[in-house]
């Protein structure tokens, strides 16, 4: 498009209303749309009152800073457009100053989708709200002048500067969107802090690239989190307030996958730079999230942008990106990401006929139908494969893969209601030795309605059903009347499993700073000639208290189906005639806004579980489908100073116990641990160099009676002998360069367990289990 | 490659097809476990048999046994598909036919081997086990050189000489690897040579008369044991074999040492520990040599490489 035919768009941010800055924008402040399913709306209500002209908002937190437009504020006139026209747009601004979504508030069409379009590729200074950046929502104008009738290059008008006058504190004028003047000062914004759902604490990708320990993976460092106690360290697998690795639930843009990590003790089987955030919901989680009695770890991945972008990782054992660009004009978004690990190669050269694999990819593509209807077409997908070469053939000592297609309507019908339907196919397979193949073949669909129900009433909806075919291949060289074999043909029969749920709950405005969210999901289960029914309640509060504590409570009833011990793809008990697992998960705490950035919780914890399948906690042969009671309840203090600060940090600690009781015994879990502790600092060096380290510590498990397994054992008592605590130090050290503009390039060196400490397990010292990293990480 | 790589990204989604590669090997051979009496078990030692005059009557010889197990090759070319990983206990007085014990699938030039623990949750009960002795043999006791430890075999009967009468019965809490095994043919520790796709058969016999037997083929003896009986009660019990020196059981000549005088752990007798049993009672003596002599393969010698210790892990 020549240059004649551009105008400048302008764009301002205004400030924060009264109501915005105090009950509202905490009322309704709640996690911005992400990129994977409708979030709830949160922002206020663009016709919500506004403050007092010049007159401060009360309750206002003062250190509240809009976003400023920093780039991207040149759009386009669109072709075959005439006159001048306005669009009013609702914008989602993302804490690194990109840009989520970006919805037509008002304004007639070429102009509209042309303003969506040149929107997501805005950048800002993020919103920031004492020293930490927040995530907000903009009501962004953007103006077309008609150029000059002979068609000319027509300087933009006067005000066609980037409107810096936003990146001033907001002094608290409510000006009418459509008063906007034509100077470039802020028009209107609404800006709302980022507050989660009660019960939930969520790691930003960004923040995890600091955390050492984690290798950058969002997912690898929900183990630094409260509520959370590690099984072994290294291992990404934990027991998250009691519940086991067995019942807690992982979704990707609320698409359920059966695992997060390659080869168990590898990466994360999504590609870093997709995911925008990763979600705890320890318990008393949303009613959109269900048959999980244990916990939810919920990724989102990042939104699409229509800029040509990438970022890629090289490290010893394997690499990685991401690329991604736009097409019809910025209307559709195109993403390829994937890794590969060349363990094979490295391991060929030291054992030749050891074959070790792993791999994933990502694809998605996105386009705009309209500037309020968009399909997205989301695929993702993991391999890993342990293999042993043996007279030139191939024994598959263990394999595992799993695939995902997504395909997504999402339709906006105001900034406030949103509607995504949503088609999944899903294949999941692994192998293992002695050729059994068991196998899953998914369809899924969905729906999820968000919709402003009034000015202080959001709700969310939704329905889903997802029917799950299990098939297993037969074991054809093994002992047909070997109990494990019998066990496994029993536990895992082939069969369809049907499921269907729907939900709803709404996120009241009671009071001023009183939020409350009433919520049910119901469930029918059917499985093997079992049908089981169930309906989960919630129920969660926050109060305001002062300006920097608010009381937060949630309490839920959450049923799932049996689990195995470890989510493995394909390995879903068909027990369901033995009944729901079923648990009752309570949580009370308070939340603190603390001088210097600093944000801190305590919370005091209570989950009860009934006919619960956890055999690695009971002691059972993870072979049976023994039932079990358990109970869980503890402490958990988390401090917490953005990690990308030039000195930031968080405190993690865990007091707990947790007891199961089979039969007439009652017992300390085998993964119990009393205290668990973690403390990262990461520091800015200065000169693009930072380093972090991180210090976890835990107690040690339980002591196991001293008789050999598979003797009558006298029942086990609450009494307890722990084996010795564990501590661990990481590290991390990283120089950054910056190329041009956009680009960068990091080395990163990074080290679990740099102290090389061992773990006692079953009164045998295991390791020191030290994983080392040295790697490349280049991004535009 | 790489077009196979893409078509199989493109048509996994829709449950066309996985990645994983198959499992190339070529069937194995279907290799059949049984278990056998002897026939000294079956049908009681006549005095005649035995080099002290003693008569000895079996009535009771359980057994758990299995995880049977093809491997330990020497030349590299055994590749083990499966083993059955589980036992099974018997009555040996009642096994009067063989009886399997589990099924192992294997090609190549491989070693055979098996145990004898005590039972666990998984344990099958085999031919003769009557109602309840599965959670004998389960219920954890001690003796003077196993502590916690449930029952891997358990002998019961008499013994006669004249009007002089002793009964027995020995709860051992041993568990007994048995690896090399020797099938027979050729002599040589791996002598199973399997061929993808047969099927074969091994027999574990089980020989009660190896408690009284002085090596492979040696004569049979009671009296030292009869001389273990030193409160005259008529019955011996498993800790009054502790109680008699091991000079003593030897100067009574009748035994004849088969590894004396020191044996260390890697001999193949230690305690649960892991620590080398010194053998310096009867007590010691019955379980690291006489023990391990009750199981070898049908035609062949007892397994030559026997090792025990430690409870078994599951």
């Amino acid at each position: 498009m020549s240059a004649s035919r551009r105008t400048l768009a302008l764009a301002a941010a205004l400030t924060l209303s009264l109501w915005c800055a105090a009950s509202r924008a905490e009322g309704a402040a709640r996690p911005p749309a992400p990129s994977g399913s409708p979030a709830p709306s949160g922002s206020p209500a663009p016709n919500g009152p506004p403050a007092p002209n010049g007159s401060p908002a009360p309750n206002r937190p003062p250190e509240l800073v809009p976003p400023r437009l920093v780039a991207g504020g040149d759009v386009a006139y669109p072709e075959g457009a005439s006159g001048d026209g306005t669009v009013t747009l609702t914008l989602v601004v993302n804490r690194d100053g990109t840009v989520r979504s970006a919805a037509v508030t008002h304004g007639d069409e070429p102009f509209a989708s042309a303003a969506v379009r040149a929107a997501r590729d805005f950048r800002f200074e993020p919103a920031t709200r004492g020293r930490e950046a927040v995530a907000a929502t903009i009501h962004f104008e953007v103006r077309f002048v008609a150029p000059a009738p002979n068609g000319s290059a027509t300087a933009p008008s006067g005000s066609a500067t980037t409107p810096n006058g936003s990146a001033t504190a907001p002094n608290g004028s409510a000006t009418a969107p459509n008063t906007a003047p034509t100077t470039g000062e802020p028009l209107e914004v609404v800006v709302q802090g980022e507050r989660p759902p009660p019960a939930v604490t969520s790691l930003s990708r960004a923040e995890v690239r600091q955390l050492p320990g984690a290798f950058g993976d969002p997912f690898r460092a929900i183990d630094a989190l409260p509520g959370v106690t590690p099984i072994v360290s290294g291992l990404p697998y934990f027991y998250v307030r009691g519940a086991p690795p067995g019942n807690v639930g992982y979704f990707l843009d609320g698409v359920r996958v059966p695992y997060l990590f390659h080869i168990a003790l590898g990466p994360s089987i999504v590609n870093p730079a997709l995911v925008d955030r990763v979600d705890l919901y320890s318990g008393g989680y949303p009613a959109r999230f269900g048959r999980f009695a244990g916990g939810i770890v919920s990724g989102e991945t990042t939104a699409p942008r229509n800029d040509f972008h990438g970022e890629g990782t090289l490290r010893l054992f394997d690499a990685g990106g991401v690329v991604e660009s736009g097409f019809a004009g910025g209307r559709g978004t195109v993403l390829l990401g994937g890794r590969y690990s060349y363990t094979a190669a490295v391991l060929s050269l030291i054992a030749k006929d050891t074959k070790l694999d792993y791999r994933d990819y990502q694809a998605r593509i996105s386009y705009d139908l309209t500037p309020h209807d968009r399909v997205t077409a989301f695929g993702f997908g993991s391999y890993d494969l342990l293999g042993q070469v043996e007279s030139g053939a191939l024994h598959v000592v263990f394999g595992t893969e799993f695939y995902r297609l997504d395909l997504r309507y999402d339709h906006t019908f105001s900034p406030d209601s949103r509607l995504r339907v949503a088609v999944t196919l899903g294949f999941d397979q692994t192998h293992v030795d002695i050729q059994r193949n068991t196998q899953d073949k998914m369809l899924g669909v969905r729906s999820e309605l968000t919709h402003r129900l009034g000015p202080h009433a959001v709700l969310h909806a939704g329905a889903d059903g997802v029917l799950d075919a299990y098939a297993v291949g037969p074991a054809k060289y093994v002992d047909p009347e070997d109990p494990t074999v019998n066990a496994l043909n029993a536990l895992f029969p082939p069969r369809d499993d049907y499921a269907f749920g729907a939900y709803a709950d709404v996120v009241l405005d009671a009071a001023p700073g009183f939020e409350i969210t009433p919520g049910v999901r119901t469930d029918l289960y059917l499985s093997n000639g079992a049908t089981k029914p169930a309906v989960d309640p919630r129920l969660s509060t926050r109060l305001r208290l002062t300006r920097t504590v608010k009381l937060v409570n949630a309490f839920g009833l959450a049923h799932q189906p049996p689990a195995f011990a470890v989510p493995v793809p394909g390995f879903v008990p068909g027990t369901l005639a033995n009944g729901l697992q079923t648990s009752f998960q309570t949580s009370s705490g308070a939340e603190f806004t603390l001088p210097a950035g600093v944000t801190a919780t305590a919370t005091l914890f209570h989950n009860a579980f009934f006919n619960m399948n956890d055999t690695l906690g009971s002691g059972l042969d993870i072979t049976s489908d023994t039932r079990a009671l358990g109970e869980a309840y503890g402490l958990e203090l988390y401090a917490h100073r953005d990690l990308t600060d030039k000195l930031g940090g968080f405190l993690s600690y865990t007091l707990s116990r947790t007891t199961r009781s089979v039969g007439n015994e009652k017992f300390v879990s085998a993964f119990d641990r009393t205290h668990v502790l973690n403390l990262a600092l990461a520091y800015d060096l200065g000169k693009h160099w930072r380093a972090g380290t991180r210090f976890t510590w835990y107690s040690g498990l339980p002591r196991q009676p001293d008789i050999p397994n598979g003797l009558i054992q006298p029942p086990r008592s609450g009494h307890v002998e722990r084996e010795p605590g564990f501590y661990r130090l990481d590290l991390r050290l990283e120089k950054r360069w910056n190329i041009k503009q956009r680009g960068w390039i990091s080395f990163v060196l990074e080290m679990l367990n740099a102290t090389f400490h061992k773990e006692t397990i079953g009164d045998t010292e295991i390791g020191p289990v030290t994983i080392p990293s040295i790697g490349v990480e280049a991004g535009f | 490659m790489r077009a196979a790589l893409v078509g199989c990204v493109a048509l996994v989604p829709f449950g066309l097809a996985g990645c994983l590669p198959a499992d190339t090997r070529p069937p194995p051979a279907e290799v059949t476990v049984t278990v056998s009496s002897s026939d000294l078990t079956l049908n009681d030692i006549s005095s005649t048999l035995t080099a002290d005059g003693f008569a000895i009557e079996i009535d009771r010889f359980l057994v758990d046994l299995g995880e049977a197990q093809l491997g330990d090759d020497v030349d590299g070319t055994c590749d083990d598909y499966s083993d059955p990983g589980y036992t099974r206990a018997f009555d040996f007085k009642q096994v009067t036919t063989p009886q399997e014990l589990g099924i192992a699938f294997a090609t190549g030039h491989c070693g055979f081997g098996f145990t004898i623990r005590s039972p666990n949750a998984d344990t099958l009960a085999g031919r003769g086990l009557a109602a309840g002795d599965l959670d004998f043999m389960r219920t954890p006791g001690n003796d003077p050189i196993a502590n916690n430890q449930g029952i891997s075999v358990y002998v019961e009967g008499r013994a006669e000489r004249g009007d002089e009468l002793e009964r027995f019965a020995w709860p051992f809490r041993r568990h007994i690897v048995y690896a090399g095994c020797d099938a027979g043919t050729t002599g040589d520790d791996t002598d199973l040579t399997l061929v993808s796709g047969e099927k074969t058969s091994i027999d574990v016999e089980l020989r009660a008369e190896g408690l009284f037997q002085a090596g492979p083929g040696g004569p049979l003896h009671f009296e030292p044991f009869a001389d273990a009986d030193t409160d005259g009660d008529g019955q011996i019990t498993l800790d009054e074999l502790f109680q008699v020196p091991l000079a003593t059981a030897l100067s009574s000549g009748f035994f004849t040492p088969m590894s004396m005088p020191n044996r260390t752990a890697d001999d193949g007798c230690y305690d649960q520990d892991g620590n080398a049993l010194v053998e310096t009672n009867l007590g010691t003596y019955t379980y690291c040599e006489l023990l391990p002599q009750i199981a070898g393969l049908q035609g062949g010698d007892a397994c030559n490489d026997t090792r025990s210790g430690r409870p078994p892990s599951n």
